[in-house]
């Protein structure tokens, strides 16, 4: 659950990004956000993940208002939701399984539990044969499955995904679609 | 902390340490460097020490007794020199070691004191070594306080002396580590924040994926030990090289044995260089990566 009651967040340069958002999404939605580029689509998922601070207003994630997290409480807030950034935001040194791994890591995921979840998540986003690969040896599309397979990994109780079509085939895209369902 | 992710994160942090070559490489060589001049202070503090001590061991006072003095005087007197504060060693001297001292010195001509072997007019004496040769001055006085003393006698210009340059030295040496210390951490803070700098991307996705600081901290930490550890090890073995050679170098050695002094064992010097290897190794390695990274945390 995800809920925005008045949030507002300006920048240090001034630039208004969001204006006394409010809303909810219940668990088991899907919500899309629709905008122009520069609308303030990907910030409303900074302020989610606590990338960036609001200005005003309260962010409710799951029951907890997060608007004074401690920032060592940070990490756990990101760890319960799966997220496809933009840009991806992958290991350049890891290979795709150990980009998929590391998010089990963190969460403390036994080795045997490593072991078989992330070849099985692999195999669910179509890169099995690729596990070994880099990511810079991967497509655009192929790096955001990747991302895809970080997000799921550790089951999380809400996906975000910024711009997640964009540089998928259309093939792809309604995969992912029913993916998601 | 669960086995598994402690295994995780020292690979991890091995893997580093072979994976980013350049910046290995790097921090080995700055590290090395620095170990190594740090190695040959050490070095020359150590022995600067030891010829002190040496010099202090030889250089004794020359406390000489009445010749009035009764045998159980004497001997008196050399208990109570015994118990002043700052007296390592006291040796008796009597009127007729002192007599064939002489004897010995005249060689060919020792024959012309033979008239004093009937009225020896060479006092009895006590050499006394000292402690800390900051300490002559006072155990004079005392000396001179005590009943039965004729007179004292001590090479105060070579004392003096002595003691000017060991304190020079050693204020010398100690400045000298200061200035080391302050270089090695602008070195090491650097390049570490270059080590950082070049992965702080890789440190702010890690956040953004849920890692808390301490998971993303510790194969740094690990990577700083083992470069750190490696370092030493390289440094401590060319120091122990260095010192070797220089023991080994007959000229030298030749020389400080003429002025009587010699080079500390490398053995006994060893264990207090690996000592301050490890720590600054271990210690630069950890609080280097701990420091510079807290600025790429902040996501």
């Amino acid at each position: 659950m995800i809920e925005f009651r008045n949030v507002s967040k300006v920048y240090d340069t001034g630039t208004k990004a969001v204006k006394n958002a409010s809303f909810l999404i219940e668990k088991g939605e899907f919500c899309f956000l629709v905008g122009t580029s520069g609308s303030g689509k990907s910030t409303l998922i900074k302020l989610i993940l606590k990338e960036e601070e609001a200005t005003s207003g309260n962010i409710i994630i799951n029951g907890k208002d997060t608007t004074f997290l401690k920032p060592s409480r940070v990490p756990y807030l990101r760890r319960s939701m799966g997220v496809v950034f933009q840009d991806f935001r992958l290991l350049p040194d890891k290979t795709v399984y150990d980009n998929v791994a590391y998010a089990m890591y963190i969460v403390r995921a036994t080795g045997r539990h490593i072991r078989r979840q992330v070849p099985m998540i692999l195999s669910l986003v179509g890169l099995s044969q690729k596990a070994k690969m880099y990511p810079n040896e991967l497509s655009g599309g192929e790096q955001q499955r990747v991302a895809l397979a970080r997000a799921l990994v550790n089951n999380p109780s809400m996906l975000i995904a910024d711009e997640p079509t964009r540089k998928s085939g259309s093939r792809y895209i309604l995969g992912y679609n029913e993916f998601t369902k | 902390m669960k086995y598994n992710v402690l295994t995780y994160l020292i690979g991890e942090g091995l893997a580093n340490v072979f994976k980013n070559k350049k910046q290995t490489i790097t921090s080995f060589g700055t590290m090395c460097l620095i170990m190594i001049f740090f190695g040959i202070c050490f070095m020359l503090i150590g022995n600067f020490n030891h010829f002190i001590s040496q010099v202090e061991s030889v250089q004794g006072i020359q406390v000489y007794i009445q010749n009035d003095a009764t045998d159980e005087e004497v001997k008196q007197v050399g208990e109570q020199i015994q118990a002043l504060n700052g007296v390592n060693t006291i040796e008796f001297v009597s009127k007729e070691a002192a007599l064939q001292h002489m004897k010995d010195k005249f060689g060919e001509k020792s024959y012309l004191l033979n008239v004093y072997d009937e009225s020896n007019i060479f006092p009895a004496s006590y050499v006394v070594t000292l402690t800390d040769l900051n300490l002559r001055q006072d155990v004079q006085n005392k000396i001179n306080e005590l009943n039965n003393i004729k007179n004292i006698t001590s090479s105060d210009e070579t004392i003096s002396a002595l003691i000017k340059i060991a304190r020079g030295i050693k204020i010398g040496s100690y400045i000298i580590i200061a200035a080391l210390i302050l270089v090695n951490v602008f070195i090491i803070s650097n390049t570490i924040k270059l080590t950082v700098y070049a992965r702080r991307k890789e440190i702010s996705i890690m956040k953004y994926v849920g890692a808390t600081n301490s998971f993303i901290r510790w194969p740094f930490i690990v990577e700083g030990i083992v470069i750190g550890l490696i370092s030493g090890a390289i440094s401590l073995a060319i120091v122990a090289g260095i010192y070797l050679l220089i023991g080994q170098n007959i000229t030298f050695v030749g020389f400080l044995s003429k002025l009587g002094l010699s080079l500390l064992n490398f053995g006994d010097m060893f264990n207090l260089i690996l000592i301050v290897f490890l720590v600054l190794g271990v210690g630069i390695g950890v609080v280097g990566s701990s420091l510079s990274m807290r600025k790429y945390l902040k996501v």
